[in-house]
């Protein structure tokens, strides 16, 4: 039975690559119809193969919790002890994204076939966007690190090409070269990364033989800094694609590209693909406190600044592509607190609501022939129903009022920051040999005239390295609260920018030209339907995660523990009800405030309230709507002297030493040569024949 | 017997190939267009690669299989060989009649011929003796220069043949003159009796050994158009019609290539052969360097993209000569016998392949009886006709051995085999790279004509046909898809090579034997797997 549903997992990968291509190949020859159907069916099957595989692994886990589906596809490369397969491993996380990728992917195909439908290059987006599925589900599917970077990479370039869609439009390719270089320094973490891996760990990045490398305490490398160090490469990389700070710039550039790419690429898959890295490889995480508390705070920073630039935008998709930045980092600060359930939750009930406000906002964007600026809507709400009613939703759902799926999601993450700690008990006699090790290294070196220190020094040392581990551990424990606290505050942002948008969208008075008004239409079926499917989901997802009853009706972590059992053995804690409930009535309240902020401002249009306070806290109001200068100043301190290098490099190395010296001279001097060897076969037989009988001389000197 | 004749089987199809079409081409009415002969021959060839195949799988891989009284032999050496020349005859087949047809010189004659060459290719690489070795190139070199100047009414088809045909007279001469010594030596003309000859010194016959080995040699330097044999070589293919020249490319080198291992390994050594003046491996090592960076550098010069091909042939047949000559000492049986790797057999049929679907691809400007492969007139190719520019520049990547190419794969295989051999190769491997580079400026400068030139005024017309876009096609492909698999060629490539010592080991248990007067025993071959790389 197994195998046969691990079978599945090649189909569901390759089908979209297999409509891809053919869309890549013979979409301009055939009819709009073809493109759309192939381009759809292909993510719809993979979908519902999806569906099944995680059916049957559900039935599967119910037997034995360890299970998962594995497929062995060939083997890849092998180099040495090194050895990387083409194999797809379908566990509890990975079936979760599964569903996420093929199912959100087929909503917004659906969506594009009405979106795209005037547009001149659709089957060369059809073709991207079935190429994207193929290398998300690489991504999520591949059973180790290798194949997870070849998606990664995959996804990268398919977003390259999405964003810079319309790439006759110089900004848009810009913005797509963007997102694509930043991505890079990155991945430059990332591959690292994989190499440190790859040189401690037996040679081999795959999850299960990770897994089983980091849990056995006698692999443990030399000190708790090599695994630290691993994981921050790892986290640049992951910063990069999730759009964190330092690295958040391409995103809101990425907005680009068409509506529906924002919407499953740069909202609900791919960016989250960082978090999903860092909780697949948990069992790696937990093991260094120090990068975890790094992680949680780059995503506390992220959330509220991305959130602080989101409160006073007024393009529509910017709004929303700054408040995907700030969920990226909600998610980071539940990875970076040893969360992994909570963060994966809200990856999972973000993509709907967030799916579902992107496409929400397309369709607004397409009713009023491609208006974006916030300014000019209002009102709309008359117009457009259905976009109005999922939107509307939508909205709650991320503000995190109850009982909407963000509410669940986010709760689990700030009660975990504040109840998680890590086991400093266990951490220690995991890294004993490590601190042994280290210790009789230190003893040594110390010892200048090479006699063997005793075994009492070594001790001693040892328990000094130890102590010393222990507490800088503890000396982390504030900086949960610090993190919870911006946690709160951005959600408090995230209710009045995100209502803020809604009120300027769709209520008050519509301050456009009234050619557009008239023209203003709802969202068709193919648009209205993808709405609907995730706007019910954003009401209904977080019921798989009820914090109730001491857990007892909490699928998700119940679903996931067999994933992240490593990581419940090394951080633990919990609250006691009445502290739950009480943060709980905490984060309602802030929602609340958010909300009630923003209908007091903006309910009725734009209020004088509201431009009040922006001219009187008008450098903040600019720093914020300059989105706090980062783009500039990366201009100043990297880009301009990066260019400044390469032009220098460019013209003293490249054109005079390695162009004119070693890659021209020594052409021009093979093409005479070549010229007088061509003399000699001037077409004359009895040359010839005089060559042979030379050779022939040639050879009988040389033998005889 | 019956045996014997199942162990022939794709020899014997082939020749029914050429006798059927030789037979019955005369009784059809002239009137009624040859192409036809095309697709035939191409099931023709098609059906003896699968009777090559049903041999290669149900034969016994240890042993040679001897048929005929040990003159010819099905071993995995020979089917190897055999598939690989049937293979080219088949798309050579294929990417002709359109061709010919344009040419005005679609007769019958000319499928019959390649049916003969490529039966001839068979003997010889199937031969186990030098009288069939000889018979097989007799065939195949007549047959071919009889292609070669098949456009008779084209003065430089006409000159091409007959130089090719003057120069190869005087290479089979030698080669006859050559085995006549053999002969006087072993007192046999197989294969095993000259190697069992040839086990210990022979003091007072090293003269004539020597000579022997200087005029076989001399021949086959010849046949693969080693400096400096080649001269014929750019002449011959830059006036051959483009299909032929791309067989001749392909297919006869081979045939040569695969003979000439067999020679190498199984008939030319032992103690007699290094106690000779000077090693032979390191002549014919000099031989390859100076034969690879003589064709690559007069290469670089050319305007024509067929007289191109010519000295790129040149080149890499000093490339295969490398890879035929660094040769591993057998542990099992002493230093003076060798392992043969599967990079030789590799390597050509990445070659073949791509040199196949470069001509292929070239004979598409053959419209209207011209064949315009200048610089100027290859200009807007790959616009105009899309799969045929692709097809060339794919070809063209393959033989310049860029990833993922099947020619990668090649030249990397070729280049382990030559260090493997030993500390003395590190200069040739050195060579060898530095060639590839001299040699990718000129591939890509015909890329570079067909891809980036400006067109011109005038409209060309291009043949397109429906049997020729296979051709290209299933070349193609080959050269993509072995490209990212490699390894199941690799393996039979290695069982090919690795045929050759069960053979050797057997002459060389044959003499201890008899020097100890002792009856031979059954031998027991060693296993093949002994030499496959990990």
């Amino acid at each position: 039975m197994d195998t046969q549903v691990s079978v599945l997992l090649p189909i569901i990968v390759l089908l979209p690559l297999l409509g891809g291509l053919w869309n890549g190949l013979f979409g301009s020859r055939t009819s709009r119809q073809t493109v759309y159907v192939v381009g759809s069916l292909t993510v719809l099957t993979s979908f519902v193969l999806s569906a099944m595989v995680f059916w049957h692994l559900r039935l599967a886990v119910n037997v034995n919790p360890d299970a998962a589906f594995r497929y062995e596809l060939y083997h890849w490369i092998a180099a040495g002890s090194y050895s990387f397969d083409m194999a797809f491993l379908a566990d509890p996380l990975s079936a979760i994204m599964l569903l996420v990728v093929t199912g959100v992917g087929f909503l917004v195909h659906l969506y594009s076939t009405a979106y795209m439908n005037d547009d001149p290059g659709y089957a060369r987006y059809f073709a991207y966007l079935n190429l994207f599925v193929f290398s998300m589900l690489t991504l999520v599917l591949g059973k180790n690190l290798a194949m997870l970077f070849i998606g990664w990479e995959g996804v990268g370039a398919c977003s390259y090409l999405l964003i810079g869609f319309w790439f006759k439009d110089m900004d848009k390719a810009e913005a797509g070269q963007k997102a694509f270089v930043v991505n890079r320094i990155g991945d430059i973490g990332f591959v690292v990364a994989i190499f440190l891996l790859l040189a401690f760990a037996n040679g081999s990045v795959d999850y299960d033989s990770l897994r089983a490398h980091f849990s056995d305490s006698r692999h443990v490398l030399d000190d708790p800094n090599t695994i630290t160090a691993i994981c921050l490469l790892l986290f640049v990389g992951a910063c990069g694609k999730s759009a964190q700070i330092p690295l958040y710039v391409w995103l809101p550039d990425a907005m680009a590209g068409p509506t529906p790419v924002s919407a499953l690429i740069h909202a609900a898959t791919m960016v989250t693909a960082g978090v999903y890295m860092i909780a697949r490889l948990n069992f790696l995480f937990v093991l260094s406190p120090h990068a975890m508390t790094v992680v949680m705070i780059v995503g506390a920073i992220t959330a509220v600044m991305a959130a602080s630039i989101g409160l006073v935008q007024n393009d529509i998709k910017k709004v929303l592509a700054y408040s995907t930045v700030s969920q990226l980092g909600y998610m980071f600060i539940a990875v970076g607190a040893g969360a992994f359930a909570a963060g994966v939750f809200h990856l999972f009930t973000h993509a709907f609501f967030k799916a579902c406000l992107f496409l929400g906002a397309g369709a607004v964007i397409h009713g009023l022939h491609h208006e974006q600026d916030i300014r000019k809507m209002g009102g709309l709400h008359a117009k457009m129903p259905v976009v109005r009613w999922t939107f509307l939703l939508s909205c709650i759902a991320i503000a995190g009022l109850p009982p909407l799926a963000g509410f669940f999601s986010k709760d689990a993450i700030l009660a975990e920051t504040v109840a998680l700690k890590p086991d400093v008990e266990r951490l220690e006699k995991y890294y004993e040999h490590g601190f042994e090790r280290r210790a009789q290294y230190l003893a040594f070196a110390e010892k200048k005239d090479g006699e063997a220190p005793d075994e009492k020094a070594i001790a001693a040392k040892t328990k000094e390295i130890k102590e010393k581990y222990v507490a800088s551990v503890e000396k982390l424990a504030p900086l949960r609260k610090v993190a919870f606290g911006l946690g709160l505050l951005a959600a408090l942002m995230t209710a009045f920018y995100m209502f803020r948008l809604y009120f300027m969208t769709f209520h008050g008075q519509y301050r456009g030209d009234h050619h557009t008004w008239d023209h203003a239409h709802d969202a068709p079926w193919q648009m209205g339907l993808p709405l609907m499917i995730l706007a019910g989901l954003a009401v209904v997802s977080g019921w798989l995660g009820m914090p109730f009853g001491g857990g007892k009706f909490n699928l998700w972590d119940k679903w996931l523990e067999p994933v992240l059992a490593r990581s419940h053995d090394l951080v633990e804690g919990h609250l006691t009800p009445a502290v739950e409930y009480g943060l709980m009535g905490l984060s309602v309240l802030v929602a609340a405030t958010g909300v009630g902020l923003a209908w007091s401002w903006y309910g009725k249009g734009p209020s004088t309230q509201a431009a009040g306070l922006a001219t009187s806290l008008k450098p903040v109001h600019n720093a914020l709507l300059g989105k706090y200068y980062i783009d500039e100043l990366y201009d100043t301190i990297v880009i301009r002297p990066l260019r400044a290098v390469s032009q220098f490099l460019f013209h003293l190395v490249d054109r005079a030493l390695i162009d004119l010296l070693a890659v021209r001279g020594p052409g021009y001097a093979l093409l005479g040569v070549s010229q007088l060897g061509s003399l000699l076969q001037d077409g004359n037989v009895q040359v010839y024949l005089l060559g042979m009988v030379a050779g022939l001389a040639m050879l009988a000197w040389y033998l005889i | 017997m019956l045996h014997d004749i199942a162990l022939l089987s794709p020899m014997i199809i082939l020749l029914f190939g050429a006798l059927f079409t030789l037979v019955v081409d005369p009784f059809l009415p002239t009137a009624t267009p040859r192409r036809f002969w095309g697709p035939f021959g191409a099931l023709i060839s098609g059906a003896a690669v699968l009777a090559t195949a049903a041999l290669w799988v149900s034969g016994n891989h240890e042993m040679q299989t001897p048929a005929f009284a040990a003159h010819l032999s099905a071993s995995r050496l020979s089917l190897f060989f055999t598939a690989l020349t049937a293979v080219c005859a088949l798309l050579t087949h294929l990417s002709s009649p359109a061709f010919m047809d344009e040419q005005d010189h679609g007769f019958g004659e000319f499928y019959a011929l390649l049916h003969f060459a490529a039966f001839g290719m068979a003997v010889m690489v199937a031969a186990e003796s030098l009288i069939t070795l000889f018979i097989g190139l007799e065939i195949m070199s007549l047959s071919v220069y009889v292609l070669a100047a098949f456009k008779r009414t084209s003065l430089a088809s006409v000159e091409a043949g007959l130089k090719y045909f003057i120069m190869g007279s005087v290479a089979s001469a030698m080669l006859l003159y050559g085995m006549a010594f053999l002969y006087g030596i072993a007192g046999g003309t197989t294969y095993v009796e000259i190697q069992r000859a040839l086990v210990v010194p022979k003091p007072g016959l090293d003269l004539w050994l020597g000579l022997a080995v200087v005029l076989t040699m001399g021949a086959f330097l010849f046949k693969v158009a080693a400096v400096p044999f080649h001269m014929w070589a750019p002449d011959a293919y830059e006036g051959a019609p483009t299909p032929v020249a791309g067989f001749m490319s392909a297919g006869v080198k081979a045939a040569a290539f695969g003979a000439l291992l067999k020679v190498l390994y199984a008939a030319l050594a032992g103690g007699a052969i290094d106690s000779l003046h000077l090693s032979m491996p390191k002549m014919l090592a000099t031989f390859a360097v100076v034969t690879m960076t003589v064709g690559n550098i007069a290469a670089l010069r050319q305007t024509n993209a067929k007289r191109i091909l010519g000295f790129s042939a040149i080149a890499h047949a000093g490339y295969l000569l490398l890879g035929c000559v660094a040769w591993v000492p057998d542990g099992g049986l002493g230093d003076h016998y060798h392992v043969a790797g599967a990079a030789v057999p590799f390597y050509l049929v990445g070659y073949a392949l791509a040199s196949l679907a470069v001509f292929a691809a070239l004979s598409v400007v053959g419209k209207g009886g011209q064949e315009l492969t200048g610089q100027a007139q290859l200009a807007g190719l790959g616009r105009r006709y899309p799969l045929a520019g692709a097809v060339l520049t794919l070809g063209l990547l393959s033989l310049a051995g860029v990833p993922p190419t099947l020619g990668f794969f090649g030249k990397l295989e070729l280049l382990h085999e030559v260090l493997r051999a030993g500390d003395q190769y590190v200069p040739h491997a050195v060579l060898l790279v530095l060639n590839s580079v001299v040699a990718a400026y000129y591939y890509l400068r015909i890329t570079v004509w067909v891809y980036m030139k400006p067109e011109g005024k005038v409209e060309r017309e291009y043949i397109r046909d429906r049997s020729l876009t296979w051709s290209m096609s299933l070349a193609a492909l080959a050269i993509l898809c072995v490209g990212i698999l490699p390894s199941r060629l690799m393996r039979m490539a290695a069982f090919a090579g690795g045929a050759v010592r069960p053979q050797v080991a057997r002459a060389h248990l044959d003499h201890q034997l008899e020097v100890a007067g002792l009856k031979p025993p059954v031998v027991k071959a060693a296993a093949t797997e002994a030499v496959l790389p990990r």
